[in-house]
């Protein structure tokens, strides 16, 4: 049973439960092509930006695995790198006291959450048939 | 009432607060006083419940300047907002809206394209509601 949860505005989540042994891999995969189209939106987004032109360039992602008490973790943060424009980054994400926000980092991830929740039930699929359920 | 009564709401719940009753605004605010809230809203994400039916869920999203002349102050300001609305259920006619979530905060930042420059700090919440009866 698959749990997807997009209450959290800035975040993409899912509880995936008890799934067979080799789904890691898929999972990882479909997870990383999301962030990886995240990422694309939101560099895309910046590229119009006036004065911000070379801030898209700045935006990536960094993958962490793990395991905590449920099992197995996977989790992206996308984000821009600090230093150069990648440090103005957060004005037209959050806005300044004199420009309102523009959001297109949420907007990003929000555009790509239905693409999430295809890609992990896709992955979960192949993993089963691939270990014969 | 509409959906947009949501947001009459908030507004309404932070100016509540007798220190900040003057001092919210929606929007980017151009005579500035050294202590105020900006709030930003966006129209809201319709969902439907089932797949025929109509979209009719709303999640809201608001984005908050808390705004003072220090560090100390801009966050002072910020705690206020927050005690206002989280776990806030709004009265709105026509709908039903579930408690208001704290979805993130930022970094206190301080804006020094402005004159005197400022401090803020970014508060990001929620409000789902859907129609009533």
């Amino acid at each position: 049973m698959s749990d997807f949860d997009f209450a959290a505005m800035s975040t993409l989540a899912a509880d995936l439960g008890r799934v067979p042994e080799n789904a890691g891999k898929n999972v990882r995969q479909a997870t990383e092509i999301t962030a990886r189209n995240i990422k694309d939106s939101w560099r895309d987004k910046l590229s119009g930006s006036e004065g911000l032109t070379a801030a898209g360039r700045s935006i990536s992602y960094n993958t962490k695995t793990g395991a905590n008490d449920r099992g197995s973790t996977i989790s992206i943060e996308i984000k821009p790198r600090l230093g150069g424009q990648g440090s103005l980054v957060f004005v037209p994400e959050l806005g300044s006291l004199a420009t309102a926000p523009r959001g297109y980092g949420r907007s990003s991830l929000a555009e790509n959450s239905d693409d999430f929740v295809d890609g992990l039930t896709k992955a979960l699929e192949d993993a089963e048939r691939e270990a014969g359920l | 009432m509409s959906e947009v009564g949501v947001k009459d709401a908030f507004l309404d719940s932070i100016r509540e607060e007798p220190t900040l009753a003057q001092v919210v605004w929606e929007g980017t605010v151009l005579k500035r006083p050294t202590r105020y809230v900006s709030v930003f809203s966006d129209s809201g994400e319709r969902e439907s419940e089932s797949f025929t039916g109509p979209q009719q869920t709303v999640t809201r999203s608001f984005l908050v300047h808390s705004v003072g002349a220090t560090a100390a102050k801009a966050q002072e300001v910020s705690a206020l907002v927050i005690e206002q609305v989280v776990d806030r259920v709004f009265d709105v006619a026509g709908r039903v809206c579930r408690p208001v979530q704290h979805e993130a905060s930022h970094y206190t930042r301080l804006d020094k394209d402005i004159d005197p420059p400022l401090f803020y700090n970014v508060d990001e919440f929620s409000v789902i509601s859907k129609p009533s009866g």
